[in-house]
């Protein structure tokens, strides 16, 4: 008999371990590095539990040296597709009609498994794979991953806690009932937790999904399905189906099983989809709920009165950790004329030290960006940079992929505040800077508002507290991650509910309840104890 | 291979890698957040305003770089490292 009211606490965010020389997190994982890179696995689908090697396979390398081969991966079919929803479909009942504690035990069991006996796993799968280096790869794919497993199993606890009120002789009770049909999650490559967390946030409140994981991180991803399994996780709850998204977004998209979408990836994909999702709304069972995170154009604003050596590091730190390969990094920035210089020179000095290379030598603070496409993408923006009249490379501007895919931190100064790279995302260690006249705050911060379709994230900086706010007001609607006087980067679960809105998104709030009650289908109970015999109401009496 | 306007992005990219710079000069960005856009390159090219003439200089072109990948094919659209660097 379970018949405890239970309630998960607040928990603390996961420790970020150091990985300083001679630690023993940083032997281990060395350890598990070099395991990886010692052998090639294969990788299947997994549909209902099973795997599925069907045939049609590609190669997983890795960004820094992209002639190794890490694994073998299979490709799904349409047919394989349809077989992962009906395998979702076949696991809803039994995983929806589980207690929601027990449900929560098994995701808070993943997260003791990444805590512990899978940490160095999942952190190395994630730097060979994604190209990271152990402290990117540690706030990643370890602590962010954990946190989500966490605090959702908090929120959960507060969701299902919020009950109507009931008058005399009544009780009102809300049923949070998952979607009712399959939920879709798409995953990027850049975030090892994103990708568990588009899963396991709608399967923490009864879902079920069809997974597709971005093609380049599919090392780090099946891990997390094996890591998911060994916690319990019923089969077919999560079915993992590598391959072309737009193969399997056709089956999926005119599903009529379809529920929901849990997406993080672009914009460009997001309102394809979109489109097609209501091009086909008749078809569907009930509307889809979308939930996306998409693309940004990140900014930084600094006033005449910020200190210059902070806007500096933020700048290098927001732009070039993990290659710029974050949605959240900072692409363009606003410097006020009279503090440019400083700024300029400073950032010179920090990136002169930088290094860029291999993830499996830890001094590096910059590695590889995640592949040729890629690769040539950013570099054809930096090309469009040097061919331009109105823009000037001042800090880097190389690339070489001959072994693997490396860009130098890039810094481009632009006079046109319209350029290219002011308005659109490059996805990589690329910042442009626009220098304005001292005396045009209000004109830049219009144009900072107004120069992209996006709102993802932002930072202010100013020691002018009117000056602050000014910008805090002007800028209300150009990010749904606004930052004083700090890096647009590194938002943490809990502290920093991560999303936003314009382009970027349906702001709805990984890191937060907000974002777990979207895949809740709420269903209102009334029960009346001694229910009305007659059907006339008193004001319908004679006087 | 043979490249057709039906061609989805992901499958051109794969195989003519040089395409995602031919089509960025051309004002089709396909590669979006590190990973290729959906859709077909007649989809794509359609979504940016261009004609079904435009298209099929698109796919003769393409097929150019498809038919010769470790060379210089003379648009100046391919990546040169060196050149970069």
């Amino acid at each position: 008999m379970n018949n405890a009211i239970f309630s998960f606490p607040h928990p603390q965010n996961e420790p970020i371990k150091s990985y300083a020389p001679g630690s023993p997190e940083r032997i281990e994982l060395k350890a598990k590095l070099e395991e990886f890179k010692s052998q090639e696995i294969e990788i299947p689908l997994i549909i209902g539990g099973k795997e599925i090697f069907t045939g049609d396979t590609g190669k997983v390398v890795m960004p820094t040296d992209h002639g190794h081969v890490l694994a073998t991966y299979h490709k799904a079919s349409p047919e394989h597709v349809q077989m992962a929803i009906d395998a979702a479909m076949k696991a809803k009942k039994s995983w929806e009609e589980m207690p929601w504690i027990e449900r929560a035990s098994i995701t808070l069991k993943v997260a003791e498994l990444l805590a512990t006996k899978y940490r160095s796993t999942i952190n190395a799968a994630t730097m060979l794979g994604q190209g990271k280096n152990p402290f990117q790869a540690e706030i990643d794919a370890a602590c962010e991953t954990i946190d989500f497993f966490r605090f959702n199993a908090a929120y959960a606890s507060q969701i299902y806690a919020q009950q109507p009120n009931s008058s005399t002789g009544v009780i009102n009770r809300l049923e949070y009932r998952p979607l009712e049909g399959f939920v879709f999650a798409l995953s990027p490559f850049n975030f090892t937790s994103i990708a568990s967390n588009l899963n396991m946030a709608p399967v923490l409140m009864g879902n079920v999904t069809v997974w597709k994981p971005a093609t380049t991180a599919i090392f780090s991803n099946y891990w997390l399905m094996k890591i998911f399994k060994e916690a319990g996780l019923p089969d077919g709850v999560i079915n993992f189906v590598p391959g072309k998204g737009s193969t399997i977004g056709n089956v999926i998209f005119n599903s009529p099983e379809l529920g929901g979408i849990h997406f993080t990836g672009s914009t460009n994909t997001f309102q394809q989809f979109w489109k097609i999702i209501g091009k086909n709304i008749t078809k569907y069972k009930s509307y889809p709920r979308i939930v996306g995170e998409t693309g940004g154009k990140d900014f930084i604003f600094a006033h005449s009165s910020a200190d210059p050596e902070i806007v500096s590091v933020a700048i290098t730190r927001g732009a070039f950790e993990y290659q710029g390969q974050k949605c959240s990094a900072a692409s363009r920035a606003y410097i006020p004329a009279s503090l440019w210089p400083t700024i300029e020179s400073r950032i010179k000095d920090d990136v002169a030290e930088f290094t860029v290379g291999d993830v499996i030598d830890f001094s590096h603070f910059m590695n590889a960006v995640i592949d040729e496409a890629a690769f040539d993408s950013i570099a054809n923006y930096i090309q469009m940079a040097k061919d331009s009249n109105s823009a000037e490379i001042i800090i880097g501007g190389g690339v070489d992929k001959s072994k693997g895919y490396f860009v130098e931190p890039t810094v481009i100064k632009v006079t046109d505040p319209h350029f290219v790279t002011m308005e659109e995302e490059i996805f990589g260690p690329v910042i442009t800077i626009y220098v304005y006249d001292d005396d045009k705050y209000a004109e830049a911060l219009e144009l900072c508002n107004t120069t992209s379709p996006y709102a993802l994230t932002g930072a202010i900086f100013a020691q002018d507290r009117e000056k602050l706010l000014e910008g805090y007001n002007a800028l209300r609607y150009s990010a749904g991650n606004f930052y004083l006087n700090d890096k647009p980067t590194g938002a943490v679960v809990d502290q920093q509910p991560f999303g936003g809105a314009r382009g970027s998104g349906t702001n709805d709030k990984a890191g937060s309840y907000l974002n777990l009650v979207r895949w809740t289908n709420p269903r209102t109970i009334k029960e009346t104890f001694v229910a009305p015999t007659n059907y006339r109401y008193p004001f319908l009496d004679k006087e | 291979m043979t490249i057709n306007k039906d061609i989805s992005i992901e499958e051109l990219i794969e195989e003519v890698p040089a395409s995602v710079g031919y089509l960025m000069k051309e004002g089709i960005r396909c590669i979006v957040c590190g990973e290729p856009i959906w859709g077909s390159l007649e989809e794509a090219a359609e979504e940016k305003g261009f004609t079904n003439k435009d298209i099929e200089r698109f796919v003769k072109e393409l097929q150019v770089l498809a038919d010769n990948p470790d060379e210089n094919v003379g648009f100046e659209k391919k990546i040169d490292v060196d050149k970069l660097n």
